[in-house]
C-alpha cells in the first residue's frame, strides 16, 4: 500500500523529478564546499567559472581524445567482429576462438598500459592501441557467444540454396550475429573514452588525458573535475549515437508479435 | 519403371549416439521415387521421417545404407534439392524480395533476371507488393510463402518439406496447400512431403509412404488414386474417407 506522497512522487513528470535531483546535489555539493568538509573542493560557482572560461581548450582537447576513442574503438570493433567470424568456421578453429574469448575476458586492459607505453612511445599510439585492445576485448567475448547462438536453420536453408561453404556462411552468420554484438559495443564505447584519457595521461601532447596529467601537476582540482565533465558529456553524447545507430543496423531483429 | 527413379532410399538404417548410448532411429527404409511424382512420407512421432529427408538433403549421411539421387549418393547439400523446414527459415535481415532472389544471386544470376524471377514467384504465392518488407512485418503464413516461393524460385530439381504447414494455424495450412498444389501443378518438381497430417499427405501427394514404430520402417505404401489438378473439394469424398481410414489403420498398427 502506497503512501500519498509516493503516488504524488511518481505522477509528477520525469524531466521535473531530474532538475530536482539536480539542485538537492548542487546544493550539497555546495554545502560540502563552503564547510571544506571535502579539502580542495572547489564550490560549485567556482567550477562552473572554471568550466566555461575555458571551454574552448576542453572542447579541442575533448576532440583530440575523441578522435584517439573513436578510431580505437572502430578498430577493435573490426577486429573483435571480423576474427570471431573467420575462426569460427573451421571447427579447428573455433576451439581456438573459444580459448581466445576466455583469455581475453580475463585480462585487465590497465595492465596493458605499460607494455603499450613501451610499444608505441607518447604520442596517439599508445591511446589509440588501449581503446583498441579493450574495445577487442570486450567485442571477442561477445562475438563469440553470439556465433554460436546463431540458429543453425539459417545455414541450413542457406546451403540448400547454393549458399555453401565460405560464402554461405559469412553472408549468412555475419548479419545473424551483430544483433546480438550490439550491447557489448554499447558498453566498450562508453570504455573507449577513459581508455584514451588513460593513454594520454602518460603520453600524450593533448587532448583530456594531458590536461589531466597536467592538473595533478599543478594540483588544480577544478580542472581535474572539468574534465570528468566533459568527458561524461562526451561518452552520453556516444552512446545516444549508438543506441540511434545501432538500432537502425538491427532493426530486422526486432521481434514482432506472435513470432 | 519406366525411367530411372531420382531419388533412391536403399536400405537406409540410422542410430543416432548420445553420451556413449546408441539409439536406432531408422531401420531397413528402401523406398524410390520418380520424376515429376510427388510422394508424402508420413509417420508417428519418433518414427525418424524428418531423419530420413535431412538424409536426402545431405544434411547428415545414414548410418548403413544409402540415399541417392540420380543413382549418385548424397553426401552433402545442394541446390537441386530445395528444402522447406517447418521452423522459419526465412532470413530475416533481407526483404522479401533478397529472401526469394537469394538462390538465384548464389547461381550468379544477373540483378535484373533475379528480380523478375523474385516478382513472378512472388506473384505466384500472392506476394506481391511485399516485396521490400522484412519478415518481422509479416504473417507467419505470409513467411511460409516467402519460404516457398524462396525455394521454387531456385528451380530445384527436387523438393522436400519436412512437415512445413505443421506450426500454422488449421485455415493457414489449407491455404497453403492449395497455394502449394497450384504452385506444384506448374512446376512439377519431383517432390517429397513428410508429415503426419494423413489428411494432408492424401490430398498433395501422389503416393504415401508410410513409417511406423521407433526405429522407423516403412510398413506399406498407398496410392493416391484421384487425378489432377486437385482441390480440397476431394476430402470429402467417400473415397478420400475410405483412404484416410486405411491409412490410421496402418499407422495405428493394426493391419
Amino acid at each position: 500500500m502506497s503512501s500519498n506522497a509516493f503516488n504524488a512522487l511518481r505522477r509528477t513528470p520525469r524531466w521535473s523529478r531530474a532538475t530536482a535531483a539536480t539542485v538537492l546535489w548542487l546544493l550539497l555539493w555546495w554545502l560540502l564546499a563552503a564547510t571544506a568538509a571535502v579539502p580542495y573542493l572547489p564550490s560549485p560557482l567556482a567550477q562552473a567559472e572554471n568550466l566555461i572560461g575555458n571551454s574552448p581548450a576542453y572542447l579541442l582537447a575533448a576532440g583530440a581524445t575523441l578522435v584517439r576513442a573513436v578510431i580505437g574503438f572502430a578498430i577493435g570493433a573490426a577486429l573483435g567482429i571480423l576474427l570471431p567470424i573467420v575462426l569460427g568456421y573451421w571447427s579447428a578453429t573455433r576451439y581456438v576462438l573459444d580459448a581466445l574469448a576466455d583469455l581475453t575476458r580475463t585480462i585487465p586492459g590497465i595492465a596493458l598500459l605499460p607494455i603499450f607505453l613501451l610499444w608505441f612511445g607518447t604520442g596517439d599510439g599508445t591511446a589509440v592501441a588501449l581503446v583498441a585492445a579493450a574495445t577487442s576485448f570486450i567485442v571477442i567475448v561477445v562475438s563469440a557467444s553470439s556465433i554460436r547462438n546463431v540458429d543453425p536453420i539459417y545455414l541450413r536453408a542457406a546451403s540448400a540454396l547454393g549458399g555453401a561453404g565460405l560464402q554461405g556462411y559469412l553472408l549468412v552468420v555475419t548479419p545473424a550475429m551483430l544483433p546480438g554484438v550490439l550491447g557489448g559495443l554499447r558498453v566498450a564505447l562508453a570504455a573507449a573514452l577513459p581508455w584514451a584519457i588513460a593513454g594520454e595521461y602518460l603520453g600524450a601532447q593533448n587532448g583530456l588525458g594531458y590536461i589531466l596529467w597536467n592538473s595533478l601537476q599543478s594540483v588544480n582540482l577544478r580542472q581535474m573535475i572539468s574534465v570528468a565533465i566533459v568527458a561524461s558529456l562526451i561518452v552520453a553524447l556516444l552512446d545516444l549515437a549508438m543506441r540511434a545507430g545501432g538500432a537502425r543496423v538491427t532493426a530486422w531483429a526486432q521481434t514482432a508479435e506472435g513470432r | 519403371m519406366q525411367e530411372d527413379p531420382v531419388i533412391s532410399v536403399e536400405g537406409v538404417s540410422h542410430f543416432f549416439h548420445k553420451a556413449g548410448h546408441s539409439t536406432e532411429v531408422l531401420h531397413d527404409i528402401s523406398f524410390a521415387v520418380s520424376k515429376g511424382e510427388f510422394v508424402s512420407v508420413i509417420g508417428t512421432s519418433g518414427s525418424g521421417k524428418s531423419t530420413l529427408l535431412y538424409m536426402m538433403a545431405g544434411f547428415l549421411n545414414p548410418t548403413a545404407g544409402s540415399v541417392k539421387h540420380h543413382g549418385e549418393i548424397i553426401t552433402k547439400p545442394n541446390p537441386d534439392r530445395g528444402i522447406v523446414f517447418q521452423s522459419d527459415a526465412v532470413f530475416p535481415w533481407m526483404s522479401v524480395q533478397h529472401n526469394v532472389e537469394f538462390g538465384p544471386r548464389m547461381k550468379g544470376i544477373s540483378k535484373s533476371e533475379r528480380r523478375r524471377i523474385a516478382q513472378d514467384y512472388l506473384a505466384r504465392v500472392g506476394l506481391t507488393g511485399s516485396e521490400k518488407l522484412l519478415p518481422r512485418q509479416l504473417s507467419g503464413g505470409m513467411r511460409k510463402r516467402v519460404d516457398v516461393a524462396r525455394t521454387f524460385a531456385n528451380r530445384p530439381e527436387v523438393l522436400l518439406m519436412d512437415e512445413s504447414f505443421g506450426a500454422l494455424d488449421v485455415q493457414t495450412k489449407e491455404r497453403l496447400q492449395t497455394e502449394l498444389l497450384q504452385l506444384w501443378e506448374a512446376e512439377r518438381t519431383t517432390a517429397i512431403f513428410v508429415t503426419h497430417d494423413i489428411e494432408e499427405s492424401i490430398l498433395l501427394a501422389d503416393r504415401v509412404v508410410i513409417l511406423r514404430g521407433s526405429p522407423g520402417t516403412v510398413v506399406g505404401e498407398i496410392t493416391v488414386p484421384f487425378p489432377r489438378p486437385r482441390t480440397a473439394d476431394i476430402k470429402r469424398t467417400p473415397e478420400f474417407q475410405q483412404l484416410r481410414r486405411d491409412l490410421t489403420d496402418l499407422l495405428a498398427g493394426s493391419d
